[in-house]
């Protein structure tokens, strides 16, 4: 795999993955 | 009667995560990006994610559970809280109604997908998928207008959908909250599969090299960014007042602006993932015949029944593989489904007050009859034909008039203000510009894009007939239907 396919793979993971893993932490800490 | 509410936090997302990921996600998302740019596709959509479909979801859960109602009940407290010159309960109609019509042809996918689970057992298919699909199991006939014959087998798969999304939103919000726990997680766990069974045969990274590898220049054209929202707004099955009825049994305390980023997130995250499953099978397969991975791209029904069956029966474990992925599309297809029957369900209680098992086998019995014209031999035709015409026509223009109301009839900071003062997490100033501005504009780009294109020249080549009947009719009885419906004064509605 090209150097470019895997900046985009590491940079729509993060994103991706990275928001929902937010979004996870901020539910459990406000528990709603 | 008070509608029973969702038993916690977990349930409600499960089940607006169901709503928003569908077949799109597997059979249209890893397409769309490869014929896009690839990688620069993939970039766009996360931006226009961001920009559109999380206001846009947020919109519908702020809606829903401001009114704590359906879509038209929603609407009508709505135009009569801010004494607006229209009554817009008929676009709650409208919506609901587009929705209705999606769910008939949803279900006979459904139906398919059913029937291949015990094709699989024996890769009934044999050497030509592409004639077993079809000839052997649509019967597809030569035009639009030759019907052909009814397909038992299609009509016994579209019934066993029929029953269970009855099932699953026996009693709304309490069985579907609990049904989700399975039918969200387990296309999860297949897909899972088969993204390593995928990237674990040969010729893989070849396919995944197309899917990831960007090509910059695509992001200069207009035709990308025009796919990327048609694509966020197909995906996040808002439109269809499905998202304000999930958000209306919310209970008190609930937090909707952190909600509605999790399941735009999550929805994207499946079809990125997804893309991983299709084109690391589809680089395997292209190695096998000895072509390049753009010759063996299919998207749609053609993917899942023609190309997927043909790479299974090369697999070992082919009957295996065959049942759990046929499995993974009817457990992906069902939430959504039943969101979308749920969505008029509410609706109709909520103007009627009749029992909603009584609206549950009402909707599905005629949806079930409805849908015998596609398992017909002319039935991909029509199916592919109301398809385009809901969601190009039917959803954007409530998109756009959604956003407009809300936006700026009832305004957008008001609504705001109002989301942020039940979530813990604040959305910021450009939400107002988003629901003001960019859902409008862009909505109705698409729909004034693909009128010209009707204009023009009907719809993939059928006769213009085809168009009006499958196409114009229909949304114009919607729209008669919805205008009925809200002048229709019932005792509930005083």
């Amino acid at each position: 795999m090209n150097w470019q396919g895997i900046v985009v793979l590491i940079l729509v993971s993060f994103i991706l993955f990275g928001g929902i893993i937010q979004a996870l932490y901020y539910a459990n800490k406000k528990g709603r | 009667m008070e509608e029973p509410k969702w038993s916690g936090r977990a349930s409600f997302v499960l089940a607006s995560i169901g709503s928003a990921i569908g077949l799109g996600n597997v059979w249209r998302f890893p397409y769309i990006a490869y014929k896009f740019g690839g990688g620069a596709f993939l970039v766009a959509y996360i931006i226009v994610l961001i920009l559109i479909g999380i206001p846009m979801l947020l919109l519908e859960f702020s809606i829903g559970y401001r009114f704590k109602g359906s879509a038209p009940y929603s609407f009508e407290k709505l135009s009569k809280e801010r004494r607006m010159p229209v009554n817009f309960e008929w676009l709650g109609w409208f919506a609901v109604l587009v929705g209705f019509g999606i769910v008939t042809y949803y279900s006979v996918i459904m139906g398919w997908s059913f029937d291949y689970m015990f094709y699989s057992i024996k890769t009934a298919w044999g050497e030509n998928t592409r004639e077993f699909f079809y000839q052997r199991v649509l019967g597809l006939t030569h035009g639009v207008f030759d019907l052909g014959r009814i397909s038992w087998p299609i009509v016994i798969g579209l019934l066993f959908s029929w029953v269970w999304i009855v099932l699953s939103i026996w009693k709304g919000a309490k069985t579907v909250g609990k049904v989700v726990y399975v039918t969200v997680t387990m296309p999860w766990v297949l897909l899972l599969i088969f993204v390593i069974r995928g990237l674990t045969l040969p010729g893989a990274l070849q396919g995944v090299n197309f899917y990831l590898t960007p090509n910059w220049k695509e992001l200069l054209n207009p035709a990308l960014w025009h796919a990327a929202i048609s694509q966020v707004f197909f995906s996040l099955t808002v439109g269809f007042g499905v998202m304000i009825a999930y958000a209306s049994f919310l209970p008190e305390g609930s937090d909707i602006v952190n909600n509605s980023i999790l399941i735009a997130l999550a929805d994207a995250a499946t079809a990125f993932v997804s893309g991983f499953a299709v084109f690391s099978t589809l680089g395997y397969y292209a190695q096998l015949q000895g072509v390049q991975v753009s010759e063996v791209m299919k998207s749609g029904p053609e993917l899942a029944f023609v190309t997927y069956p043909t790479i299974i029966s090369k697999l070992p474990l082919a009957s295996l593989f065959g049942v759990l992925f046929f499995l993974m599309l009817l457990t992906l297809a069902i939430d959504s489904a039943f969101s979308l029957v749920e969505a008029f369900v509410a609706a109709l209680m909520d103007k009627f007050g009749i029992r909603r098992q009584f609206a549950n086998i009402g909707v599905a019995v005629a949806a079930f009859v409805i849908g015998i014209l596609y398992t017909t031999g002319a039935g991909l035709y029509w199916l592919d034909i109301v398809d385009y015409f809901m969601n190009h026509f039917g959803l954007f223009t409530v998109a756009f008039l959604e956003s407009l109301v809300i936006g700026w009839l009832y305004g957008a900071q008001s609504m705001r203000d109002f989301a942020n003062s039940v979530s813990e997490r604040p959305m910021g100033t450009w939400w107002n510009f988003s629901v003001k501005f960019i859902v409008p504009l862009s909505s109705l780009l698409i729909f004034a894009s693909a009128l010209r294109d009707r204009i023009r020249e009907p719809y993939g080549g059928y006769p213009r007939l085809a168009e009006v009947l499958g196409g114009w009719l229909i949304l114009g009885v919607f729209l008669i239907v919805s205008i009925y419906l809200t002048n229709l004064k019932t005792k509930r509605s005083d």
